[in-house]
Order: structure tokens, then sequence, then C-alpha cells
């Protein structure tokens, strides 16, 4: 059942693009009802109403599981749960998946590729619901590097916009790499725990906790989800990723893919979490993202930048929870997760209405909307509000919670101050933020607009109307809309029954007292905001340049640098260079290896030299040394012939007659074909320069001593005498000849030298036929070089 | 010696079918010349289905390996074939049709085709290799003809050179490796692999070192080898041999040398390694240390190099080329974790993954050459005398999406699949060879290979989106256009077709592989079997039914 609910995007996905041609103004509206009915039925199955196989554990959780097999022989299989976290998380994958359909007919209402649009969004929302319900850490990697595909094909949706396809590419490329992390972590999992099934690894929570490998695997599952969930320093690409369309912007990179990575560490919590490596990293690294990206939200003026910067930070602000942990952390983790979700998405597709509609992307230039679009007025500053952390909306529970959650106490260590501080300053930056964006663009005198502002269209208010009341609702009606949804979720990450308290009112607390500092500072800094960035804006644009986009940037221009110089260096396209590294590879090779092996030292001594050793030895030298410098091919090849013969007479004189006849009469021939080809080439010219031969010289002559060692070598070991044996033994019996070699030759293999020599026959015919053939070849060759110019 | 005979019937077929075709593609009726291809393709077919149910020979340490070694050779050769319609004699054909006498001496047709099959049945024989002499053997027949088939495959001067740098650059690589093989012979008296196993591993169970000779031979073997899989620093002719020869030609490069090259390796190193288990000789891996630091510094090297090339390439056959050594790297992986704790899985054993990872290279590489060669570029318009250009530049793919949607989805497919992008069966081809390397304790080269899979990402991503860019400059007359050859986008479909579905569904080729990498370690017995089928003994052993392997038939 989970594995057709996840599966059915896809499959629609190839047929969106033809819905969208035969019906151009419903297709949106059709699309949608697929993610609807998939949270409906979600739904229902959580509920019970559906009997899909539930299981409610002890703990207040509850699970449906499907499982079918995929690839057995790697512990890969279609396993697919659904609990608690992935009930949440699929809601809100699937419900606001159908506002964005509809929301997206209206926003590229006409454009031409818009069936394609659907196409992408379904399969990113297949994927989506893949990564939270996959109950398999490959599974869950593979519908993880579906998403980064989808969203590179989403941001780069644009691609005829150079500045679309490098976001897409940056995008993919950080997401990407952060994905193979997580592979690389889950295999080490699996490796340690025996099993990919994520709901199992609990079992093994102490043998992964006590591996050697375990910090290995907290890195890299931290890296991957930190560059998917924006995570300081790997935020850069967020922004960036705002080429996307709108109603791309408000689903991925808002409220659903980037919180991927808060999932999975929600996921894995029970399995590693607890240990101070995991949590602390979490905690500051949450902590640092949430007070930069609302540093960053603060200075932005555009739309879509000033949201994605708020929402780094709200990312933070859950991974730091995440990390801290505790009950009440979590629970407050899981409510502003649902509450960011409600008014990011809201603000999200405000922003592409009012741009839509007014042409206008800077919020500084916007003002007195509320007269001709006073619908979207209501929804965006409930969503604003919200934001803000002012009741009755679900963001002011949420900060609550949050608040509640690491105010320090006496169970708490001395960095609770610091978060709680933290919290405090990037919740006033993001109070600013709120306002300047979602109330005061609406208020105020009506300044001109590229086009004359009006409501938009009904499709593209539903989202941000349903996405807003909802947030009213989260708090005014909580068992209904909030939570089912929270409570079990906050249940299934802490592996214990979890209910967040989501009332309005708990009389005067610290928590209280903060969240009205907090509104109280930023509408002060609301009101000197114009001052503060002028003041600041010359000395952070200067830091901005140091950022972690440039170690990107950097990155990237090094690994290209390199592949420059790397071809130039290696590529060179000449033969003989190629041949010059592979010597020299053989040569490192070999002494390597018997250096390692320490071959070196079983090398006899040598016995005493002879003065005729050492004369031939000067011969051999003479040849070699003059086929190195010889002028013309003629000369070379005497050389070449002299340090054959010099060969031949070493056989002679160490006790090889027969060796010594074959060797001369091989030289001999060799000599003579040689002549016979050089007789076809061009003239002679030198080809390499001093230094060049000077080069070569040491090739040879390493590759001479490498060779030389290892003849000493081989004469060190003792071969296996079977077969010299037999045929010594059975040369004068069975044939009647004492030359051992000739016996073999014309006897024992007497079928196979008969072979040979047939080969040798109907070579010589073949060659003899292609020399008489050679002229008139050549001329049609020539003919057919003319007919081709 | 019956035992022998009895391993090489789809060998046998091929050679049979390699001699009608020499004579049928000589052939002075038209119709008959064009026979060529479907009678290849009627070999290969049988000689897959032979090799599929041949009985197999239990006494060497890879015994399933020559089986699906020679059905994944038949299996992507018929793709290559049908990709090579059309790649020889073209020229002559289209004289014939305009009305010229067919001279059978200019024609290259015959010895194209019976050169393909050669090669294809060189790399089955190194499937079934049991002996040195027969490895060397198995390996120039399939290399030799190649070179032949890059010079002819073209009639551009840029094919010729091609040819012959490849040619002097193989040979020295035979040259290297054959020595490595006499060195072998002079360290273990033997040149039966199952004897040089046990003779080395005996020997070191003993001393604690292969000796010097052994190894050696065995490095310069392994050096030698590493040209027919275009691994750093042997890779040298590969880009310009790859781009020089027509692209059909250059897919046969990309997967039959290499998986010849990858069965020698594996069963050269399985002479000295993998037996003792993880400790065995004290270097935390089942391999001699001097081996495992070549190949893993060789490994290494061939990823990152090839992947870095490629990112600066225009040409797509030059990043294919480039692409095609980092996946020499990635297979290397497997080699070093080897065969896994006894009763391994994929997941565990590197050989399985190696021989998995073949497959879905094949299928994958294809795929994309499929696409270049499915396409051209016509100079001049007029049918007579238009001059016929081979796609190359990147930019020659953009628009492809609109003119020829087919071949962008299969292009668009295949590079998704060479990426490893899950779920196609690249990604089921790159899990197990990090699950085997983590399994033998190889982090430093699970975390390299993990990097350069990154790094691979850039440049295949470009082939990914090329198709779907506007085309460029409409105003030049040239015009890229598909080949008068339906069979080579045919070949691609299927190709992406497999990606897709063999991802999805790759369990079953998952466990053919699995089984395929059992690693068998050398023992007494093995020696005395193969000492009792070896042409030197007087009396030939008939084939015991006990010795054959569970699924004969």
């Amino acid at each position: 059942m989970l594995l057709a609910l996840v599966i059915s995007g896809f499959v629609l996905a190839p047929v969106a693009p033809m819905l969208q041609r035969a019906l151009p103004h419903r297709a949106g509206y059709i699309v949608a009802l697929l993610p609807l009915a998939i949270a409906v039925m979600l739904g229902l199955m959580s509920a019970g109403v559906v009997n899909a196989g539930i299981v409610t554990d002890t703990e207040g959780g509850f699970s449906i599981v499907s499982t079918a097999p995929w690839v057995a022989g790697l512990g890969v299989d279609l396993a697919f749960r659904l609990d608690g976290l992935g009930l949440l998380m699929a809601m809100l994958v699937s419900g606001i998946g159908a506002l964005i359909f509809v929301y997206a007919a209206g926003y590229l209402h006409g454009h031409k590729h818009l069936g394609r649009l659907y196409a992408f969004l379904l399969m990113f929302m297949a994927s989506m619901l893949g990564v939270v319900l996959a109950d398999n850490l490959i599974l869950l990697f593979v519908f993880w590097e579906l998403t980064s595909v989808s969203s590179y094909l989403l941001i780069g949706f644009d691609h005829s916009q150079e500045k679309s396809r490098k976001s897409a590419l940056q995008a993919l490329l950080v997401t990407g790499l952060g994905g193979l992390g997580i592979l690389a972590a889950a295999i080490m999992l699996g490796d340690v725990a025996g099993t990919f099934t994520i709901s199992e690894l609990v079992l093994h929570r102490d043998t992964i906790r006590g591996h050697a490998l375990f910090p290995a695997i907290v890195v890299l599952m931290l890296f991957g989800a930190c560059t998917k969930s924006a995570q300081f320093p790997f935020h850069f690409w967020l922004p960036n990723a705002m080429a996307a369309p709108t109603p791309v912007s408000a689903y991925l990179h808002s409220s659903t893919m980037v919180k991927a990575g808060v999932y999975l560490i929600a996921r894995l919590s029970p399995v590693l979490g607890g240990a101070a490596i995991w949590n602390d990293a979490l905690t500051w690294i949450g902590a640092t993202t949430m007070v930069v990206g609302a540093w960053m939200a603060f200075r932005q003026r555009i739309m879509k930048p000033l949201l994605a910067y708020s929402t780094v930070s709200a990312l933070g602000t859950l991974v730091m929870a995440l990390g801290v942990g505790t009950t009440k952390a979590v629970e407050a983790a899981m409510v502003f997760l649902l509450a960011h979700a409600f008014y990011k998405g809201t603000l999200f597709m405000a922003a592409g209405a009012i741009d839509h509609e007014t042409g206008e992307k800077d919020v500084s230039k916007l003002s007195g909307l509320r007269g001709s679009m006073p619908i979207l007025f209501i929804a965006t500053a409930a969503a604003a509000l919200s934001m803000a952390g002012l009741p009755p909306f679900v963001g002011f529970v949420a900060k609550e919670l949050m608040l509640k959650g690491l105010i320090p106490d006496a169970t708490r260590g001395t960095g609770s101050a610091a978060l709680t501080t933290m919290l405090v300053l990037s919740s006033a930056l993001g109070v600013v933020v709120a306002v300047r964006f979602g109330i005061r663009p609406f208020l105020g005198d009506l300044k001109p607009t590229p086009t004359e502002p009006h409501e938009p269209p009904r499709s593209m208010l539903l989202g941000p109307v349903m996405l807003a009341s909802l947030g009213l609702l989260a708090v005014v009606l909580p068992g209904f809309v909030a939570l089912p949804l929270v409570g079990p979720a906050a249940s299934a990450v802490l592996h214990a029954t979890a209910k967040p308290d989501m009332a309005l009112w708990h009389g005067v607390n610290a928590a209280l007292l903060l969240s009205v500092v907090v509104i109280v500072a930023g509408a002060a800094l609301f009101a000197i905001q114009s001052g503060v960035l002028r003041v600041i804006e010359p000395i952070a644009s200067r830091l901005d340049r140091l950022g972690p986009a440039r170690v990107y940037d950097g990155t990237l221009w090094a690994v290209l640098t390199f592949s420059r110089a790397q071809t130039r260096a290696l590529q060179s396209g000449s033969l003989r260079q190629y041949i010059f590294f592979t010597i020299g590879t053989a040569v490192i090779a070999i002494g390597g290896a018997l250096a390692v092996n320490q071959g070196f030292s079983s090398v006899p001594g040598l016995s005493d030299v002879r003065n005729y050793e050492i004369g031939l030895f000067a011969l051999l030298l003479v040849g070699a040394g003059y086929v190195g410098v010889a002028k013309n091919r003629l000369a070379a090849i005497a050389g070449l012939g002299l340090v054959g013969y010099g060969i031949a007479l070493a056989f002679v004189l160490f006790g090889a007659p027969d060796l010594a006849l074959t060797q001369l009469c091989i030289e001999t021939l060799m000599v003579v074909l040689m002549v016979l080809v050089f007789y076809m080439l061009p003239d002679f010219r030198s080809i390499s320069n001093n230094s060049q031969r000077f080069r070569d010289l040491f090739a040879a002559l390493s590759l001479g001593a490498v060779m030389f060692f290892l003849v000493l070598i081989a004469g060190q070991s003792t071969p296996d005498l079977a077969v010299t044996t037999f045929y010594g033994e059975r040369s004068v019996p069975d044939a009647y000849g004492r030359n051992v070699v000739n016996v073999i030759l014309v006897d024992f293999r007497a079928l196979d030298t008969l072979g040979e020599i047939t080969v040798l026959v109907v070579a010589a015919v073949g060659v003899y036929a292609l020399l008489k053939s050679t002229p008139k070849r050549a001329k049609h060759i020539a003919g057919l070089k003319e007919g081709s110019e | 010696m019956n035992n022998v005979i009895a391993q090489l019937w789809p060998e046998i077929a091929l050679f049979v079918t390699t001699c009608l075709v020499m004579v049928v593609g000589l052939s002075k009726d038209r119709g008959t010349r064009k026979l060529c291809a479907p009678i290849s393709a009627i070999g290969i077919i049988v000689a897959g289905y032979l090799a599929a149910t041949t009985s197999v020979d239990t006494a060497t340490t890879l015994p399933f390996m020559a089986k699906y070694g020679k059905v994944l050779a038949a299996g992507v050769g018929l793709l290559l074939l049908m990709l090579m319609a059309g790649t020889a004699d073209r020229q002559l054909e289209d004289a014939v049709d305009r009305g010229e006498k067919f001279e059978p001496l200019r024609s290259t047709r015959a010895e194209f085709y019976a050169f393909f099959l050669f090669s294809l049945m060189g790399l089955m024989l190194c499937a079934g290799a049991s002996d040195l002499i027969f490895l060397f053997l198995a390996l120039e027949l399939t290399s030799l003809p190649t070179y032949v088939m890059v010079a002819l495959s073209t009639r551009r001067d840029r094919s010729m050179e091609a040819g012959v740098k490849y040619f002097f650059l193989g040979a020295m690589g035979a040259a290297m490796f054959l020595f490595g093989f006499a060195l072998i012979y002079g360290a273990t008296g033997s040149t039966a692999l199952a004897d040089v196993a046990y003779t080395i591993q005996n020997r070191a169970a003993g001393t604690g070192s292969i000796g010097p000779l052994a190894l050696t031979g065995l490095v310069l073997s392994l050096l030698g080898v590493m040209f027919k899989i275009a691994a750093v620093p042997m890779h040298f002719y590969t880009a310009d041999v790859y781009q020089g020869a027509a692209s059909s030609v250059t897919a046969f490069l990309a997967f039959v040398p290499k998986c010849a090259g990858f069965f020698a390796i594996m069963l050269l190193v399985g002479c000295a390694g993998w037996a003792f288990g993880p400790d065995g000789y004290g270097s935390g891996t089942a391999l001699p240390p001097e081996l495992r630091i070549l190949l893993w510094t060789i490994a290494v090297l061939t990823m990152t190099v090839g992947n870095v090339l490629a990112l600066l390439q225009t040409s797509v056959k030059r990043i294919l080329a480039y692409s095609s050594i980092a996946h020499s790297g990635y297979m290397l992986v497997g080699v070093i974790a080897g065969p896994g704790p006894a009763e391994s899985t994929l997941a565990s054993n590197g050989l399985a993954a190696v021989l998995f990872y073949l497959l879905t290279y094949g299928v994958m590489s294809v795929g994309t050459f499929s696409v270049v060669a499915a396409l051209e570029r016509r100079r001049r318009a007029t049918a007579a005398d238009a001059a016929i250009d081979e796609v190359d530049h990147i930019d020659e793919l953009r628009g492809l999406w609109k003119r020829q949607p087919h071949l962008a989805a299969v292009m668009v497919i295949c590079a998704l699949g060479l990426l490893g992008l899950p779920p196609l069966l690249g990604f089921l081809g790159k899990l197990p060879l990090f699950t085997s390397a983590l399994g033998a304790g190889e982090i430093v080269l699970v975390v390299i290979l993990g990097l350069n899979s990154a790094i691979a990402a850039a440049y295949y991503l470009r082939l990914v989106s090329v198709p779907f860019l506007e085309s460029g400059e409409p105003s030049t007359p040239d015009a890229v256009v598909p080949t008068p050859f339906p069979s080579r986008a045919l070949a691609g479909v299927v190709a992406a077709v497999l990606v897709v579905v063999a991802g999805l569904a790759g369990g079953t080729l998952g466990s053919h592989a699995e089984r395929a990498g059992t690693f068998r370690f050398p023992t007494k017995t093995m020696e005395a079997t193969r000492h009792a089928s070896q042409p030197t003994s007087t009396v030939s052993v008939p084939p015991d039914a006990a010795e054959r392997g569970p699924n004969a038939r």
C-alpha cells in the first residue's frame, strides 16, 4: 500500500505534460487531486479507518509496514514504514503539494513548459514521500538523490538563464556530495549493525555506539543532513536556489525538501543520539545557522532571498532543538516544524503573488497594497504574525515551547544560556523580517509599481489562505490539526510517549517574558533598521566575500585548473611521451615491488669477470650506443645487428651453441626485414632535441637497471624440473636423438611444428599477395583522397 | 583434454560463424554480402546459448566466472553488433549503389565482421582461461583484431593514427604481460593457473612472502593487462584512440578489451591473493602488500585522473573515453576488496561486484556511444557527394531533445546511469563495490571512490543537459542528422530500457554475478584434477560427473 502511494507520483509524472496539453486550463487542478488523495489516504491509514496492518506499540506510537524484495544480495529491499514522524512529513509533503499544484496553475498560467513543471514536481513529491517513508537506509538514499535531482531540474527550470543553470548545478553538487556522505554512512551502519533496516538499527544501538567507525558514521551522516538542510557553512546554495519559479521555492526550498536533513536527523536520533559528538555538533551547527540565517535575512530587501535566509535560520533552529534532544526540545522542534511549514509556505506563495501582480521584487519599493489585494493581505499578515511569534498563531506556541526547552535550569549545562540568547537574538531579527515582508508593504500610501496591482487569481489565493488559516486553527483546535501529527512524531523521535502542550496561556513565566522581550526588541529594531543597515552594510558586504560560497567557487576553479594542467602535461598526443610514461611506470612498479618485498637482498654476489667478457660487453655497449647517435637508419640497424651478434657470441661463450645459431639466424633475418621496411619509409629526420634524448637515455638506463636485477633474481630461483627431466630421460629411448631441443621440435611436438610451419607459409602467401597488390591499392587510395577533397 | 574442449563449444560456434562470414562478405551479390551481420548475430546467440548450457569446470579458482563471462560477452556483443551496422564499407556500397562495380579487394566488410567475432571469441576464451598460455592467446585474440578494426573503421587519417598508436602501445602491453607470464612460470614451474596459485600460496604460507620472482612476474603481467582496461598510467592511448575510431568501434573498445582485461586481472591476482583470510599476509587485507599497494595506487590514480581529465573535454567521445578510464578505477576497487569471507554475498564479494559492474558498465556505455554513433554530420546537402563526418563535439548534441527525442532519452538515461544515480542500473553496480571495499576495511578507498563519483557528476550532467539546450548556429549548412542505420539507435534504446528495467529488477542479475564471483581457494585436489586433464599427461581423464558444477546439464 505504502509502495503504491510512493510510486503513484512517478507513474503520473510522465502523463502530466500530456494532460497539460489536453486540458491547458484544468490540468493543475486534476494533478493536485493525487497529493490530496495521498494525504487523505495517509490520514485514514494512520487513524486505522483503512486497514493497512497498523501496529500500535507500547510507547504510544504506531507503525504500518510494507515490504517488497529488490536486490536481496545487497540487503536492499523496498521496505516502507509509516510512523508518527513519517506521517507528519508525508502529510506536509502531500498536503502542501496539493496546494502548490493549484498555485502553479495560476502562477505559470500559459507557460509553455507548465506540463514539464508538473512532471518534475510530481517526481519530486514521490521522491520526498519515498525519503520520509523508506525503512531501508539504501532505499532512503535512493529517494534522497532523486529529490536532489528533481530539485536540480526544478531550479534549472528556466534553463535559458545562465544563472538558473549555475544555481541548479551548485545545489545539486552540494546536496549530491552530501548524499554520497549519507551513502557512505549508510553502508558503514549496515556493515556495523548487519542490517540496513532503519527500524531495526535501534536494536543494535549499543553495538553501533561502541564501534570504531561510529565517529565517521556520525560525521558523514551529519554532513549529508547539513548540506540538504542548508546548515552553515553549506547554506549558500539555498538563496541561490531561489532562481527556481516561486511554486518550487515555496514547496521544495521552504517546507519540504530542505527539511529532509532535519527529518534524517530526527529519524536517526534514537540510534545515534545521546552521544556527545552527535548532540554537541548538532546543537552548535544549528545555533550558528540560526543566527547567521537571521542576520543575512535582516540585510535583504529582495523578497525571495529574504525568505530564503529566514528559512535557513528556521532550519538552524530545528537542528539545534534536535541536538539538544530533550523531550521538551524535541516536542518544540516538531511543533516548530509544522508551524514553519504553515507560515513560510504562505509567505513564499504571497511573495510570488505580489511579484506576479505588481512586477516588483524589492519590499522597500512596495507600499499600500492592502487596498488592491485585501485577501492576500490578511493571509500574509496572519503568517507574518505567526512567524514573528505573536499569539494566537501557532508560531507563538512553537516559540514558547522552544524557549522552554532551552532556558537554563538546574538540569542544563552552561551552554543553554548561550543558546537562549542566540534564540532570542535571531527571533528578534525574525520579527523585523516578518514585519518588513509580511505587513509593511500592505500599509501606508500606494507606491507605483511596474504593473497595476490587483488581487491575484483564486488559484493563487487558495494556498496562502489555507495555510494561514491552518496556522491559526492549529492553536484554536489543536486536537484537530496539530496534535494528531505532532504528538506521534515526537514520540517516534524520542521512542517514548510525548504530548506537546499547545495551550496559549500558561501564566506568567520566563518563556513568556522572553517572548515579550523578543517582540519589543524586534519592534525597536524595525524602527531603526534603515539606520542600522546603512552603518553595517559596507562592512558586512566586504565580509560576505569571505563566505563559504567562495570555498565552493575556489574548489571548482582548482579542480578545473588541475584538469587543465593535467591535460597539458599528460595528454600531449605524442606516442613517444606515452611510451616514456609507460616505461617509467614499469620501472617504478617493479622496483617498488621488489623494494617492498626485499627482493634486492636475494641478489647474489657476482663471480669474477674474465677478460674476454669485458671485451664482449664493450662490443655490446658500442653497438647500443651507436644506435642512439646514428644519423641514418641503415647505421642504426647495423648497430642493432651488432648488439644481436654480440648476444649470440655470449651464448656461444656460455655453452649454448644451438641458441647462438638461432640468435644469429633471427638477427640476420631481422636486419633484412628492417631494411626492406625502411626502404618504404620517408627520409630520416632527427625528431628529438638534446633534452629529449637525455630523457630517453634516462628511461632506457633505468629500465635496463631494473632488468639487470630481475635477471639476477631470476637466476636464483629453483624451477620445477619435472618437464626437463621427462624430456631428458625419454629423448634417447623414445626418439633416438641426443639433442633434446631437436627431439622436442621434430618428435615430441612434431604436430606443433607442422602447425607453425603451416602458419608461416600461409602468412608468407598473404604477404606476397599484399606486396603484389600494393601499387594498385595505393593508386586507389590516392584516387579516393582526391575524390573527397 | 575432452574436458577442455567441452568448455569451448561457444567459441567453436563463433569460429564457425567467422569462417562463414569471411566467405559471405566477399560475395558479388549485394544481398548476400549484407547477410554478414545477421549471420554474426545468429552465431553470437548460439554461442551465448551454448555458454549458458555447457558444464562448469570446477577445478579452477574462479569456477563460475567462465559461464557468466561468456554469456555477458554474447549479450553485450549482440548490442555492439547492432551498433556496427554500416561501419564497414559504407563508401564502397554507396559507390556500388551509384552503379560502380564491386571490387572484392577494396571491400573490408568480411574482415571487419570476422575481426569483430574473433575479438569476441577472445573475450570468451579469457573468461574461461585456466592456463597462462591460454590466457595470453585469449588476450591477444581479443586485442589484435581491435587494432585493425580501429584503422578500418573510418577513412580518415585520424583512424589510421589511432590504429597505429593503439597497436604500438598494445604490443608493448602484450610484451609486458608475456614477460610477466614467463617469470611466473619460472617461479612456479607451471602454467596452469590453479597450479600457480597453489604453489605461490603454499610458499607464502611457509615464508610469509610470495617471493621476488613470482612477485615481479605478477607485477609485470598486471601492468601489461592494465593496458587492456585503460588504467592509469597505461591509459594514454585511450582518448586519442577512442576519438580516432568510429563511434561504433569505440563502443566496442570500451567494453570488450576492458572486460577481457578484468577477467585476466582477477585470474592473475587470484594466483596470489585472497587466500588466507583477512590477515593473510599481515597487511590487513588478503592481498600480498606489494600487490595491494600497486593495485591501490593504480585504482586511485585511474579514478581521479579519468574523472578530472573528463571535466574539460568538449568531445563527447573523449569524455566517454576518460569516463571509461574512471570506471576501470572503480572496478579495481572490487579487485582489491577480493572475494570476501566464505559464503559471501554480492554485498561482500568484490569479485562479484566487479563482474556485475562489467555488465552494468557494458550496457550503459553501449547506450551512450550509440547516441553519437546514430548521428552524423553532413557537410553538403546534395545527396551524391555529401561528405559525412562523425558527430563528436558536445554542442552537436544541442537540441537533440527536439529532433530525436528517443536518442536524447537514451543519452539522459545512460549518462545518469554511468553517474550512478539511483535507482538506475549504474547505482546497483556501484553499491556492491562500496560495500565490499568497506567489508575489506578499505575505508580510504571508499572515500576516494565517493569523491570521484561526485566529480564525475559534473561532466555526466553536461551530457544529460546538453540535449535540452537550444541548438546553436542555425545558419551553418552543416546538419546533424540520424544515420541511415536504425539498428544503431535501436541498440541504444535497448540499452536504455535495460538500464531502467534491470535497475528496478536487479536482483536476478545480481544473484548471477554473486555466483560467478565465487572464489575457491586453490587446493591440492584442484591441482591434481588439473594435472589429470593436462595435455602433457599420457592418459586423458574422462570428465567425471562429480567434478562438474552444480548446474551442469
